[in-house]
């Protein structure tokens, strides 16, 4: 069958839905050659070329097999594989001239829909994905049906609405499973926390509205200032940057109770770390304990995942700093910044307690002219020097690497902690959610007796930073959230579209907890929860029996099964005495209407049909003349009925046993 | 795809007995049959690939996707059997032709919900396309290669379908108890015929109705013409009359099989005959065996003959 012009028409435009999002991904010659050949489609559409000539269709094969060898190298395989049914849907396009090839192109269409779902996970996707499906669906059934715009819109909703119910009962009870092979990380360029730090970097976050997690508690909700998550320690300095190295350390220290439970959603990051409060555990597989306190993932997850974990309320009793750690945490440059190494060793003499020397530097801080702003003058070759004693302002990673350093030197074992702090309340006030603008950089110092304490110099500077979060803090700030998707901050005039943004978060959270979450634990829970426990036999029988009931509705809606429709009471009798005079082999011939049955049963058994006779005239009035006396009639037609059963089990009790079923055909006359 | 003899001798056998001939024949759940195509199984195929990717990337969406997918395999299974569902087939007028043309054979379809994209067709017969099926009866003609004269029994009609996406076959095999008459080809060859010449002159030539020779007078009945009514004789007479014209018959040619040819090739000479002879316009008797067709004119005529050459000695 020939794919007729509506149908061409309707795939273009699914095409079109399909590959647009999918256009990030794909590769600017793959984009090029699968615009070439919508443009052919679109002009065959239009009547202006004809098929394409060989040499097209070949010279575009080279091409994309060229595009899809250079890319091969470069790109994780998933990213290769989208590459190659972008261009196989584009290819096969232009060349779809009956049935079959359409559906062949449809088949990768629905493909490519799932692929843009590896990526992104908003309650949006899941509508955009039941949108894009149906429209991807609609050539297919406009060839098969060829209607006005409107009518199959409204086709292709019934064919939808009809598979919803179907949908949602495999996504309930289908098992899931773990994953089958293991993947290798793609590695995407993501906005983030790195595991290096130059003294300027995390201004860049600041810019990004990106979600990275949202955490919910058992209990209260944290103060603002104890929202601090750890995602990465940086011990290593060279004068310009800060690098994560191996800690050194032994066995973390033991957490006791009480604990408080909190979850986390996590985006994917593709990194090995994930930020936690202090002296936070889990029991999660795939969670391991990283040094420094930390936690970290065992395989990072390509896709929005929900963690359980556990906050000790105390801190730890510290077990004293073994040595390599020490020489670790005391670690600097061999030269540089002489200004600072030279105020570190007066801090040293002045005070012999490491906490008025770090008390003192926080004391300078605190005085006039350091300034915090996500816009500092650039630093001159001595960065920390430059830093403290030329420009004098800067964001949280200039003033705790100004702090650890000189906290170094004066002798007191301090390393750099980048994570997140902070967080904005959902508008219920029920979770956090944690954008990478809350980026923060701040210090842990070993204090003897306390362990690791983590002093925030940047609390000292901008206060409001920490106590009112970034939003508040930053907003003035050129820059701050300069890349957001939506202008959001021009929205903070209008309370209403702020709560806005707070309801949508509180949606997608909503979501991610319920519906991107919903994996076997919590398919587990919801197994204890409604059928006490979950095992295999019963899961089997619980998807058999509800796919049976929508099988026996959707039977039932085709008209494959009609509902057996009960007959009158009068009926039902009627027909019961009908099977009893059958056994004695008195029933009606084929056909034989009540009267004409009464008539010959009165030539050939007038006993019988003395006694059925009333049976016969009680029941065609019953049926057939509304104006009788309905129980009166019923009662009276029992009664006869009674009458004929008590005679023909009579009369067949007479009959030898021999003789029994067939009632003997009296004489002939 | 070639079907072993037996496994398709066997089905036929279960066909017989499941759905036996009836000219009139309604589609329900105990005569459809589904099962998914080839597009079908690639969807299906698709969709497990899709399951196993949202397994293995723990990615919920895609999960749901494939669960979409399915659910809409589902549905499409359902509509599909709901567009054959409903569809009344009836036999209706056979018509007859010569041995090698296709016979037609008449149908008449209906069903009270509108269906789409019905395929027809006999087991050797081209494909007959349905676009919708609506309430009102349809006449739908439906060919079947004919290959020897006798009676012909088309055999089961295949209807089949793929609305809504393509993705399953729907279909049934119905027999609605059509026959037709094939008859001999039409090959001239030899003949044996008889002309009537010598009666000429001692039989007033025979004649039929027509414009050529004044035949006489009749009297006038409403609704004949008035062009023909005879004013002159109504001016002498006071009756209407209308003046009768004929025009002349030839004598009638006796036709019979020749007895030195094979039985086949004789009757196809016969039925060449016959058809030549009617449109000459010569009127012709036939005789085949005991059978005799007396002398007559006319396409009813010649359809008569040619079924007894049709009949003749066949087996069924």
């Amino acid at each position: 069958m020939l794919v007729s012009r509506a149908a061409q028409g309707c795939l273009l435009l699914s095409q079109i839905a399909i590959i647009l999002p999918l256009s990030p991904t794909a590769t600017p010659w793959t984009l090029a050659i699968l615009l070439l050949c919508l443009l052919w489609r679109v002009g065959i559409f239009y009547g202006r070329v004809t098929r394409p000539p060989k040499l097209l269709v070949n010279s575009l094969g080279i091409a994309a097999t060229l595009t899809l060898f250079s890319i091969a190298t470069q790109m994780d395989m998933m990213q290769a594989l989208t590459n190659l049914l972008i261009l196989a849907y584009g290819l096969k396009t232009i060349e779809t001239r009956n049935t079959g090839d359409l559906t062949v192109v449809i088949l990768t269409g629905y493909f490519l829909i799932g692929l843009h779902l590896l990526d992104s996970f908003t309650p949006l996707m899941a509508v955009q994905m039941v949108l894009l499906v149906a429209l991807n669906t609609t050539p297919l059934l406009i060839s098969y049906r060829p209607e006005a715009p409107k009518a199959l819109a409204l086709e292709t909703a019934k064919l939808m609405v009809f598979s919803l119910p179907l949908t949602l009962l495999l996504f309930l009870l289908v098992p899931r499973m773990a994953p089958i092979w293991q993947l290798q990380n793609p590695q995407i360029a993501r906005t983030g926390l790195s595991d290096s730090l130059a003294l300027g970097q995390i201004a860049q976050l600041t810019r990004s509205d990106e979600l990275v997690m949202r955490a919910s508690f058992d209990g209260a909700i944290p103060a603002p200032e104890q929202r601090y998550w750890r995602a990465l320690i940086l011990n290593d300095f060279d004068g310009q940057r800060w690098r994560a190295s191996r800690l050194a350390e032994a066995e973390p220290e033991p957490l006791s109770p009480p604990y408080r439970p909190y979850q986390l959603i996590l985006e994917p990051s593709h990194q090995r770390w994930l930020p936690t409060l202090k002296h936070s555990d889990s029991q999660d597989p795939a969670l391991q304990p990283l040094p420094g306190g930390r936690l970290g993932w065992r395989t990072p997850p390509a896709t929005r995942t929900s963690v359980a974990l556990l906050q000790a309320q105390a801190a730890p009793t510290p077990r004293p700093l073994s040595e390599t750690v020490r020489q670790q945490a005391l670690q600097l440059p061999a030269q540089g910044d002489p200004a600072s190494r030279r105020w570190a060793t007066q801090l040293r003499q002045q005070y012999d307690d490491p906490t008025a020397r770090i008390a003192a530097i926080l004391q300078r801080f605190r005085q006039a002219p350091f300034r915090y702003t996500l816009q500092p003058p650039k630093l001159g070759p001595d960065q920390i020097d430059s830093f403290l004693f030329d420009t004098q302002a800067g964001f949280c990673s200039h003033y705790a690497s100004a702090l650890v350093f000189v906290a170094r030197q004066a002798g007191i074992p301090a390393r750099l902690v980048t994570g997140y702090q902070g967080g904005e309340l959902g508008p219920r006030g029920d979770f956090l959610s944690i954008y990478q603008y809350n980026a923060h950089a701040w210090s842990e110092v070993w204090l003897e007796g306390q362990g690791w304490v983590r002093i925030d110099p940047t609390a000292a500077v901008a206060p409001e930073r920490v106590e009112q979060g970034a939003q508040a803090a930053l907003a003035q700030q050129e820059g701050f959230m300069a890349d957001a998707r939506l202008p959001w901050l021009q929205f903070r005039n209008s309370p209403w579209l702020w709560q806005l943004r707070g309801w949508m978060a509180q949606v997608d959270y909503q979501w991610s907890r319920w519906v991107m979450g919903f994996d076997e634990q919590r398919q587990a829970r919801l197994w204890d929860r409604w059928m006490g426990g979950f095992d295999l036999l019963k899961a089997g029988a619980l998807l058999g029996g509800a796919i049976f009931v929508l099988a026996l509705l959707q039977a039932l809606s085709s008209g494959l099964l009609k509902l057996p429709k009960t007959a009158p009471l009068a009926v039902r009798r009627y027909r019961k005495i009908l099977r009893k005079l059958e056994a004695i082999g008195a029933g009606p011939k084929p056909g034989e209407a009540p009267l004409g049955h009464l008539r010959r049963l009165q030539v050939t058994q007038p006993q019988l049909a003395a006694r059925f006779a009333p049976i016969c005239h009680h029941f065609l009035s019953l049926r057939y003349d509304p104006q009788c006396d309905k129980r009166q009639q019923m009662l009276a037609m029992q009664r006869a009925i009674k009458r004929l059963r008590r005679y023909i089990n009579r009369l067949h009790s007479t009959i030898p046993a021999s003789a029994r079923g067939s009632f003997p055909a009296p004489p002939a006359p | 795809m070639r079907v072993p003899r037996l496994v398709r001798s066997l089905y036929l056998r279960w066909l017989r007995r499941r759905l036996p001939a009836a000219p009139r024949q309604v589609l329900s759940h105990r005569n459809i049959f589904i099962l998914p195509s080839k597009s079908g199984a690639l969807f299906l195929g698709m969709t497990a690939v899709l399951f196993l990717l949202g397994t293995n990337y723990q990615n919920n969406l895609v999960l749901a996707l494939a669960f979409l997918l399915f659910s809409l395999f589902n549905t499409s299974i359902l509509m599909a059997f709901r567009n054959l569902a409903g569809l009344t087939l009836a036999s209706g007028q056979a018509h007859h032709r010569h041995a090698g043309e296709p016979i037609p054979f008449d149908l008449s379809v209906s069903s009270a919900r509108p269906l789409f994209q019905l395929h027809l067709k006999y087991e050797d017969g081209p494909l007959r396309r349905i676009n919708r099926v609506l309430a009102q009866e349809t006449q739908v003609q439906l060919l079947h290669p004919s290959e020897r004269r006798g009676v012909l029994k088309p055999g089961r009609i295949r209807i089949e379908s793929r609305y809504p996406l393509g993705l399953c076959r729907v279909w049934s095999h119905l027999d609605l108890a059509q026959s037709a008459l094939v008859w001999p080809a039409a090959e001239p060859g030899p003949v044996l015929s008889q002309h009537s010449e010598q009666h000429v002159g001692s039989e007033p030539a025979r004649s039929r109705e027509g414009l050529d020779d004044f035949q006489g007078l009749a009297r006038w009945q409403p609704g004949q013409s008035r062009a023909r009514i005879a004013w002159k004789q109504w001016a002498q007479s006071g009756q209407l009359q209308v003046k009768q014209f004929v025009a002349p018959q030839g004598a009638p040619t006796h036709v019979t099989l020749h007895p030195g040819s094979p039985i086949e090739l004789a009757l196809s000479a016969v039925a060449a005959e016959l058809t030549r002879l009617h449109h000459q316009g010569v009127p012709f008797a036939l005789a085949l065996g005991a059978q005799r067709f007396a002398p007559e004119h006319g396409s009813a005529h010649l359809k008569r003959c040619l079924d007894g050459l049709a009949r003749y000695r066949s087996s069924d």
